[in-house]
C-alpha cells in the first residue's frame, strides 16, 4: 500500500511520502564481531532482501539513507540497538518486523520497529553489563577486587586523545552507578556510564585499568550493552 | 556458529568476522542426517576465498545434495593461526565449527601457485597427515580442483584425488560412489580411491609412478593396477542448463569482490598465447541472454546486493551482449542495481557499447595490450593493434573517461629491449590522443597507468616449453622500463619479480617439489601471495637444503620432446597444436579467433566432435 499525506508521521522528502521509522534491535553471537561499517553494509543488504522498501538519496551515488543512534564497538553485544530509515510503503510495523528477522543473519533480531520517538541527542548513558573470568582467580577475588578498584576516590584510566595519544583520565567523576556480584566461576560488574554526543566512556578503558592495576589478563570479558538511556533515566525510544 | 573455545581471543586478532560464519544464506545442517561432510578450504584468507566463483557455485550445489553438508574454510591468518596452536584449536569448519579431520571429504581449489603452502598450514592445523600414502583409513579424503590442477604434479603426493576441469557434474558422481562405499559398511580408503579413478575426470596420483632421467627431467610416467593412460578433464556442455546456485553466502565483513555473480561463458575464443585460462577452459560455450537475466536477478533479490557483476574471461566477446544489457537495464534501474562487466577487450568497445554502458558501472576504464610493440603483440597473439587501443581510448575520453588503465607483461617470449620501450611509448600516446580530442572533459587531467607484471611460462599454453627471464634480466628490463617513461600524466607499476619466479617454478614443478613444500611450511612459509610474507630467501634456502635447482623448473627451454610433468592430462587440446602456436609465436604470426577460423585445438574433442563455438553459430543462424 502506498503512503498518503495526512497519515501520521509521514513526511515529504524531495517528492517522495516516506514514514520515518525506528527499528529497534538485538546485536550478539557471530555478529558481535561486524564493525559498524559492515553493520551498514549488512542492513542495506538485509533491507533489500526483506522487500522493505525505503528511501534512497537522491544523486549521483544513491545509497539508503539509514542512521544508528549509537554505533557498538567491535566485539560488544547490544541489547537495544535502534537503526532509522524511512520507509516509502504503508507497510505494518509487525511485518516489516518478521520480514527483516527472516532475513537477517545469525545473532541480530528485530525487537521492535515503531515511529521514530527521541532524536538521538536525548541519549546521555548506556548500562553495560560485563562478565570476566581470569586465571587464577575465582570469580569471588575478581568482585572484591573490581569493588576495591572502582570504590577508590580516583580511578585513572588511560585514554586516546584526538591526536591518538595515550592520556591519563580519572574515570571516577563519570560512573554513575555500578554494581559488582560473582556468581562462583566469573565476576559480573553491572556498569553506568556516560553515553552520546557529549561525554563517552566505553567500558573497555576502565577494563583495561583495572586488569593493569592487578597486572591479570582476562579469559573471558564479555561485554554488553543492556540499556540506552535519556536524561530522565528512561530507555532511549 | 562461533566456537565458543575461540571466544577468549578472537578480539586480539585482526578481522575476527573471519572465523565466525553465520551469514545469511549459509547452510547449516543436521550432522547425524548426512552422509557426506564436504570441507571446501580456499588456502588464502577469507575476504579472498568468498570472492571466488567455483566455491559459491559447488557449495550450493553440494548442499542442494539431501545428505551432503558442505562447509566452507579458509586458510587463518597468521595471528589467528598462533592463537590457534597456543589454545590447541583444530581448523574447523565455519558452519558447524567441527575439526576438519571429522569430515569425509577435505576439497582444496588451486587457484594460484603462491597459495600452496598454506594448503600445509591448513593440513597441519586438523592433524591429517601430508602425505595421501600417510593417511589411514578414517582420515578425510583430499581432493585437489581448480584451474592449477592443470599442473597438480608438486602435489601429487597430497592428493588422494585431483578432480580435473569443470567439477559441477564428476564430483556428484564422486559422492555416489563414495556412499556406496560408506554405506557398505565396510569402508576401504584404497579401494575407493581404485574404483575413483574410472570415473572420468578423476586422477588418482598414488595409481602412477614416474621415473626421472639423471638430468632430472621425466623418464616414464606409468599407471599401475589398470589406472587409465591419460586422464580427460571434464566440461559442462550446455551452461544454460547447468546448476547455478540462487543464492550466495552473504558475507558480514566486507571482501574483495563483495557483489553478485553471474557467468556468462566459460572458455574463449581468442588464443592469447601467454594465456593459461584461454586454453584450459575451452571450448567456449555460452549461457543464453536469458538464463543470465535471470540469475542476476534471482540473485540480487536472495543476496540483497546492489551491485551484480558479469563473469567470463572476455565479456566484450559474449554474442548476446546488446540484447543482455537491454534486458537487464529493464529492471536494474528501477531497484538500484549496477551492472559491472569485467574484461573489456580493447576492439570489443564499439560506440553503442559505451552507450550502453553508461548507464552501466562507471568505473575506470582498463586495457590489457600485455605488449608494448605490434611485433611482440603478434608474437603472443593478442590481436589488438596500436590503432584499436587509440580509437577506444578516443571514444572513452569522449565519453567522459579520465582514467585509463593499462596492463602489459615483462619478459614475454621474444622480447627485446624495444618492446619495453614501447610500453612507454603506448602510454604516452594515450595521453597525447587525451590532449589532442577536442571533446576532452574540461578542466580535468588525463592519468594513464601502466601496469606491467612479469610473464610466468604456464603449462597448456603454446609458451609451456619456454624460460622464464631469470630476476636479474627482469630487474634490467624494469629498470629500462622506469627510464623510457617521462610523462608525470603516466603512472607506472611493475609487480614484483621474485614471486612470479616461484609461481614460475610451481607452475610447470613435478613431484620433487613436494619436499620443497613440506620444509618451505616448516620454516614458516605463509601467505606467499601477499608481499608482507613472502620470503624468497627463504625459499632459496628450502630448495638449497632439498637439492633442488628452481631455475630448472623457471628458466630452462625445455624440447618438444620432452616428457612434461603434465603430459598424462587431456584437457581437449593437443600438443600438435601447441607446438604450431609456439612456432608461429617465434615467427610473430597470428592465429585468427575461433569464431574467424577454427584452428584446429582439439578441444572439439569435449563437446562430440563438434565445437560448441560452431555450434551455438550454427544454432543462432539457423
Amino acid at each position: 500500500m502506498s503512503l498518503r499525506t495526512g497519515m501520521k508521521n509521514v513526511v515529504d522528502i524531495q517528492g517522495t511520502l516516506c514514514l520515518p521509522i525506528r527499528v529497534f534491535f538485538v546485536k550478539e553471537g557471530p555478529s558481535k564481531y561486524m564493525s559498524h561499517l559492515d553493520l551498514m553494509r549488512c542492513m542495506t543488504r538485509t533491507i533489500r532482501r526483506a522487500g522493505v522498501p525505503i528511501w534512497y538519496t537522491e544523486g549521483f551515488n544513491p545509497h539508503p539513507f539509514m542512521t544508528f543512534a549509537m554505533p557498538l564497538s567491535l566485539g560488544t553485544s547490544g541489547m537495544c540497538e535502534t537503526m532509522d530509515v524511512r520507509m516509502t510503503t504503508d507497510m505494518p510495523f509487525e511485518e516489516v518486523k518478521s520480514r527483516l528477522n527472516s532475513a537477517l543473519c545469525e545473532g541480530i533480531y528485530v525487537t521492535k520497529v515503531d515511529y521514530q520517538g527521541q532524536k538521538a541527542t536525548a541519549i546521555k548513558s548506556a548500562v553495560y553489563q560485563i562478565t570476566l573470568t581470569a586465571e587464577g582467580f575465582s570469580g569471588e577475588q575478581l568482585r572484591d577486587e573490581m569493588d576495591r578498584y572502582l570504590s577508590q576516590d580516583s580511578v585513572i584510566v588511560q585514554k586516546k586523545n584526538k591526536k591518538k595519544q595515550l592520556v591519563d583520565m580519572d574515570v571516577k567523576p563519570h560512573i554513575l552507578s555500578y554494581d559488582v556480584a560473582s556468581d562462583g566461576e566469573s565476576c559480573v560488574l553491572t556498569i553506568q556510564l556516560p553515553a552520546g554526543n557529549d561525554v563517552n566512556i566505553n567500558p573497555g578503558i576502565i577494563l583495561k585499568g583495572f586488569g593493569n592495576a592487578n597486572s591479570l589478563a582476562f579469559d573471558q570479558c564479555e561485554i554488553i550493552r543492556e540499556r540506552i538511556l535519556t536524561e530522565s533515566g528512561e530507555d532511549f525510544q | 556458529m562461533v566456537r565458543s573455545d575461540i571466544e577468549k581471543f578472537l578480539l586480539s586478532v585482526e578481522k575476527p568476522g573471519r572465523y565466525v560464519g553465520g551469514e545469511p544464506n549459509s547452510v547449516v545442517k543436521d550432522k547425524s542426517e548426512v552422509n557426506i561432510r564436504f570441507a571446501f578450504c580456499f588456502p588464502d584468507v577469507y575476504e579472498i576465498g568468498m570472492s571466488h566463483l567455483g566455491m559459491k557455485i559447488l557449495y550450493g550445489l553440494y548442499n542442494s545434495i539431501p545428505d551432503v553438508w558442505c562447509e566452507r574454510v579458509f586458510a587463518p591468518w597468521p595471528d589467528m593461526e598462533a592463537k590457534m596452536r597456543e589454545h590447541s584449536i583444530p581448523l574447523y569448519g565455519l558452519e558447524s565449527g567441527d575439526s576438519l579431520k571429522e569430515f569425509d571429504f577435505v576439497g582444496f581449489t588451486l587457484q594460484y601457485e603462491l597459495s600452496y603452502s598454506n594448503i600445509f598450514t591448513m593440513l597441519d592445523l586438523s592433524g591429517i597427515p601430508f602425505r595421501s600414502a600417510e593417511r589411514a583409513n578414517d582420515d578425510p579424503i583430499v581432493v585437489l580442483g581448480g584451474p592449477c590442477v592443470c599442473n597438480p604434479e608438486p602435489l601429487a603426493d597430497l592428493a588422494d584425488i585431483v578432480s580435473l576441469g569443470e567439477g559441477e557434474e564428476v564430483s556428484v558422481e564422486m559422492f555416489d560412489l563414495y556412499r556406496r562405499h560408506k554405506l557398505s559398511g565396510h569402508f576401504d580408503r584404497k579401494k575407493f580411491l581404485r574404483e575413483a579413478a574410472d570415473i572420468p575426470g578423476l586422477y588418482i596420483p598414488s595409481l602412477y609412478e614416474v621415473s626421472y632421467h639423471e638430468d632430472g627431467t621425466i623418464a616414464s610416467f606409468t599407471p599401475k593396477d589398470g589406472a587409465p593412460e591419460r586422464i580427460q578433464k571434464r566440461i559442462i556442455q550446455d551452461m544454460s542448463k547447468v546448476y547455478y546456485p540462487e543464492n550466495f553466502v552473504v558475507p558480514i565483513i566486507e571482501i574483495v569482490h563483495d557483489r553478485a555473480v553471474t557467468e556468462i561463458f566459460r572458455g574463449c575464443i581468442r588464443g592469447c598465447r601467454f594465456c593459461q585460462a584461454g586454453y584450459i577452459y575451452r571450448p567456449n560455450r555460452e549461457k543464453d541472454y536469458g538464463t543470465v537475466d535471470a540469475q542476476s536477478r534471482s540473485l540480487c533479490d536472495t543476496t540483497g546486493y546492489d551491485e551484480v557483476s558479469l563473469s567470463s574471461l572476455s565479456s566484450s566477446d559474449y554474442t548476446e551482449l546488446p540484447e543482455l544489457l537491454d534486458n537487464m537495464l529493464n529492471w536494474t534501474e528501477q531497484s538500484k542495481v549496477s551492472i559491472s562487466l569485467p574484461s573489456l577487450r580493447i576492439d570489443g568497445f564499439s560506440d553503442e557499447l559505451t552507450e550502453k554502458l553508461k548507464k552501466v558501472r562507471r568505473g575506470g576504464l582498463t586495457f590489457a595490450p600485455e605488449a608494448g610493440t605490434q611485433r611482440l603483440r603478434d608474437a603472443i597473439n593478442k590481436n589488438v593493434t596500436e590503432e584499436e587501443v587509440l580509437n577506444t581510448c578516443r571514444t572513452a575520453f569522449n565519453g567522459g573517461w579520465t582514467n585509463v588503465k593499462l596492463y602489459f607483461m615483462l619478459g614475454l617470449p621474444t622480447e627485446t629491449l624495444e618492446d619495453v620501450e614501447g610500453i612507454g611509448d603506448l602510454s604516452q600516446k594515450v595521453v597525447d590522443e587525451f590532449y589532442r580530442n577536442p571533446n576532452k572533459p574540461k578542466g580535468k587531467g588525463v592519468n594513464v597507468t601502466s601496469s606491467a607484471s612479469t610473464f610466468v611460462p604456464k603449462p597448456f599454453t603454446p609458451f609451456q616449453w619456454e624460460p622464464q627471464d631469470d630476476i636479474d634480466t627482469i630487474h634490467r628490463k624494469q629498470q629500462h622500463l622506469r627510464d623510457s617513461v617521462r610523462s608525470r600524466k603516466i603512472t607506472l607499476n611493475w609487480h614484483d619479480a621474485d614471486t612470479s619466479f616461484l609461481e614460475a617454478v610451481f607452475a610447470r614443478g613435478d613431484r620433487k617439489l613436494m619436499n620443497v613444500l613440506i620444509r618451505a611450511f616448516e620454516k614458516g612459509c605463509r601467505f606467499d601471495g601477499w608481499d608482507e610474507y613472502f620470503k624468497l630467501p627463504v625459499w632459496m634456502e628450502v630448495f638449497e637444503e632439498c637439492g633442488i635447482d628452481p631455475a630448472f623448473y623457471a628458466n630452462r627451454r625445455r624440447s618438444y620432446d620432452e616428457i612434461l610433468p603434465w603430459d598424462h592430462l587431456d584437457y581437449g587440446i593437443t600438443k600438435e597444436f601447441l607446438i604450431r602456436e609456439h612456432k608461429k609465436a617465434l615467427a610473430a604470426e597470428t592465429t585468427p579467433h575461433c569464431r574467424l577460423k577454427c584452428a584446429n585445438c582439439g578441444a572439439a574433442k569435449l563437446t562430440g566432435g563438434v565445437c560448441s563455438v560452431f555450434k551455438n553459430r550454427n544454432e543462432k543462424r539457423g
